[in-house]
C-alpha cells in the first residue's frame, strides 16, 4: 500500500511536532519537488488524457533556482512522454494565514511561450496569485481563464 | 521547546476523561520553581554590590540632557495613563485589583473567550504582562468587529480585505475544523468544498484584515479538531456559500453533533486510529486495518495516559491563572458592553436627527 511507503504521522498543519506522543511524528511529506505527481486542473486535452489514463504529470524541474515548488511557481513536468511547462495553482502544503490550502497539488499546463494550453481552470485559484509576482512568468492569461478565486 | 496550548494536541478528549477514583492534584503556579524574572537581582548580590561600590544617591539616570530628551516617551502623561488603564498594567493596577476582588465569572465568558486562557507552557516561557496586554488588545479589537462564539464543528462565514477582489472583500464559508493558539494569535481553520475541490483556509481571529466573522451554525463535535475530514467523503464538509444563518440562544448549551464519520479507504494522511478521535466510526476504521494495527490502536485507546497524572498535571493551565485571566476578561467584557450600548445610543440619536432634518419618520 502507498501508506507503507510514506509514513505520515499526525501533526498540526504547520508541522510543529507534538513532543510527548509516543508515536513517530515525522512531518507531512507535502513539498512539491522533482518526482512529485500533480493534478491537472485545466480542460486541456493533454491534461485530460493524462489524468484519465492514471498517469499524472511528474515534476522534472522547478524554475527559479530552488528545489521546492509552491503555489505560484512554474515547473517543468513529464506528462505522457512529453515535457511541458506548468504553473502550480494550489498546494497541499499550508502557506500561512489567509492563504488557502488544497487537498491536492493542482497544476495548469502551459506551452513554451507560457500561455495556458486549456481555456478554463476547473479548480478554485488562490486570490493572492492575482498579484502576478512570478519573475519568470507573466500569467495574466492564466488568471483570465480561472473560474473561481478563493 | 515549542509553546503548546490546549488545542495543539491532536485530540485530547480522551485524555481528560475522568478516571473514577483518581484525583489529579490541583496545579498551582507555586508548585513549579519560581519563574525567572529578567533583570531581577537577588537581594544578596544587590547588597554585596552596594557594599562594594560607593554610595550613589538614587535619582534620575546619569545621562546627558540631550539623550534624556530623545528617549523620553512621546506620549503625554494622560495618554500613558489611559494606555495603562486599558492594558491593565502600570502603577495603578486598578483592574488587577478589581479582578482579584471579582467573584466567580459567568460560564458564558468561558465560552466566548476561550482564547483568553494562558498557554500551557513551562513557567519560564510565560509572561503575565504579555498575557495582560494580549487580553487588552483582544478586547480593543472586539470593539471594532463582532467576534461570535464558535467551536470546532461550527460553520462560519469570514470576509477579509483583498485588494485584488472586485469588491475589495473576499468571502469564504466553511466548517471550522481547528482552533489553535491563545491570546492575540488565535487562529481557526475553515474547510469547504469549492468546485469539487476541498479548500482549507486558516484565519487569525484578531487580524485587522478581517472585515467580518459571521456565525452561520453554532455546533460542537466530539473532538478538538476535525483534521480527519481530509480523509473522509467530501459530503461531510460541503457547505453552501449562500447558507442562511441559523438562530441560536446564548443561554442554551452548545449543541453537540455526535456524528461518527466513516473515512475513505486508506492510504490516509495520518494514522487516525492512534489519536483517540471519538468522531470517527471506529468499527469501520478498524475494518481497514491489519490485526496488528487494530491491537495497537486498542492498546493506545486503553489510555495509560488517563492514569498519567504528571501528563495531565503538566497539560493544564494553573487554576489561579485561568481564573485571573477570565476575571480580567470579564471586567473588560462589561466595559465592551457599555461601549456598544453607547454606540447604539449615538447611532439612534443620529438617525433621529437625520429623520427630523429630512422630514422622514
Amino acid at each position: 500500500l502507498g501508506a507503507a511507503l510514506r509514513i505520515q504521522a499526525a501533526v498540526p498543519a504547520t508541522g510543529c511536532c507534538v513532543c510527548r506522543n509516543w508515536i513517530s511524528t515525522t512531518p507531512r511529506l507535502d513539498y512539491i519537488q522533482r518526482r512529485t505527481r500533480l493534478r491537472v486542473v485545466d480542460n486541456s486535452e493533454l491534461g485530460r488524457r493524462a489524468m484519465e489514463a492514471g498517469k499524472p504529470p511528474r515534476v522534472m524541474h522547478v524554475y527559479g533556482k530552488k528545489l521546492k515548488a509552491a503555489t505560484g511557481d512554474m515547473v517543468m513536468v513529464a506528462i505522457l512522454g512529453q515535457k511541458r511547462r506548468g504553473f502550480i495553482v494550489g498546494a497541499r502544503r499550508p502557506e500561512g494565514p489567509l492563504r488557502p490550502q488544497f487537498d491536492s497539488n493542482n497544476l495548469v499546463l502551459l506551452n513554451d511561450e507560457g500561455q495556458p494550453l486549456g481555456n478554463r481552470i476547473l479548480a478554485p485559484v488562490p486570490s493572492f496569485l492575482r498579484a502576478n509576482r512570478n519573475p519568470k512568468l507573466d500569467y495574466t492569461k492564466l488568471l483570465a481563464i480561472a473560474t473561481k478565486f478563493v | 521547546h515549542p509553546a503548546r496550548d490546549a488545542t495543539s494536541a491532536i485530540s485530547s478528549s480522551w485524555q481528560l476523561r475522568p478516571v473514577p477514583g483518581l484525583q489529579v492534584p490541583l496545579r498551582l503556579p507555586s508548585d513549579r520553581r519560581p519563574p525567572v524574572r529578567r533583570f531581577a537581582c537577588p537581594a544578596s548580590i544587590a547588597a554585596a554590590s552596594a557594599a562594594a561600590s560607593p554610595a550613589v544617591p538614587p535619582g534620575p539616570p546619569l545621562a546627558p540632557a540631550g539623550i534624556a530628551r530623545v528617549y523620553k516617551p512621546r506620549l503625554s502623561p494622560e495618554a500613558m495613563k489611559e494606555f495603562w488603564r486599558l492594558s491593565g498594567i502600570g502603577p495603578d493596577h486598578s483592574r488587577a485589583k478589581a479582578a482579584d476582588q471579582q467573584a466567580e465569572v459567568p460560564p458564558e465568558i468561558k465560552r466566548l473567550y476561550q482564547e483568553a486562557l494562558p498557554p500551557i507552557v513551562s513557567q519560564d516561557y510565560r509572561d503575565p504582562i504579555v498575557e495582560s496586554l494580549h487580553r487588552a488588545e483582544m478586547m480593543r479589537r472586539r470593539r471594532v468587529i463582532n467576534i461570535p462564539e464558535f467551536h470546532v464543528g461550527s460553520i462560519l462565514a469570514v470576509s477579509v480585505m483583498d485588494k485584488h477582489a472586485p469588491n475589495k472583500v473576499n468571502r469564504f464559508v466553511g466548517l471550522c475544523i481547528l482552533r489553535r493558539h491563545t491570546g492575540l494569535f488565535t487562529t481557526f481553520t475553515l474547510r469547504n468544498m469549492v468546485d469539487q475541490v476541498c479548500v482549507q483556509i486558516e484565519y487569525e481571529l484578531y487580524s485587522p484584515s478581517i472585515v467580518s466573522i459571521q456565525l452561520l451554525k453554532l455546533e460542537r463535535r466530539l473532538d478538538d479538531n476535525l483534521l480527519y475530514l481530509m480523509d473522509a467523503p467530501h459530503s461531510h464538509c460541503t457547505i453552501p456559500f449562500d447558507m442562511v444563518p441559523e438562530p441560536y440562544s446564548r443561554n442554551d448549551p452548545v449543541p453537540v453533533n455526535r456524528e461518527r464519520v466513516r473515512l475513505n479507504p486508506p492510504p490516509w494522511m495520518c494514522k487516525w486510529h492512534l489519536h483517540g478521535y471519538q468522531g470517527i466510526d471506529l468499527e469501520h476504521l478498524y475494518s481497514y486495518l491489519s490485526d496488528k494495527d487494530v491491537a495497537k490502536a486498542i492498546e493506545f485507546s486503553k489510555a495509560y495516559k488517563r492514569y498519567d497524572l504528571l501528563d495531565q498535571y503538566l497539560n493544564r493551565v494553573p487554576v489561579p491563572d485561568a481564573d485571573y485571566a477570565f476575571k480580567d476578561i470579564f471586567i473588560q467584557h462589561q466595559e465592551l458592553l457599555q461601549h456598544q450600548q453607547q454606540q447604539q445610543q449615538q447611532s439612534s440619536k443620529k438617525s433621529e436627527v437625520i429623520s427630523k432634518l429630512t422630514g422622514t419618520v
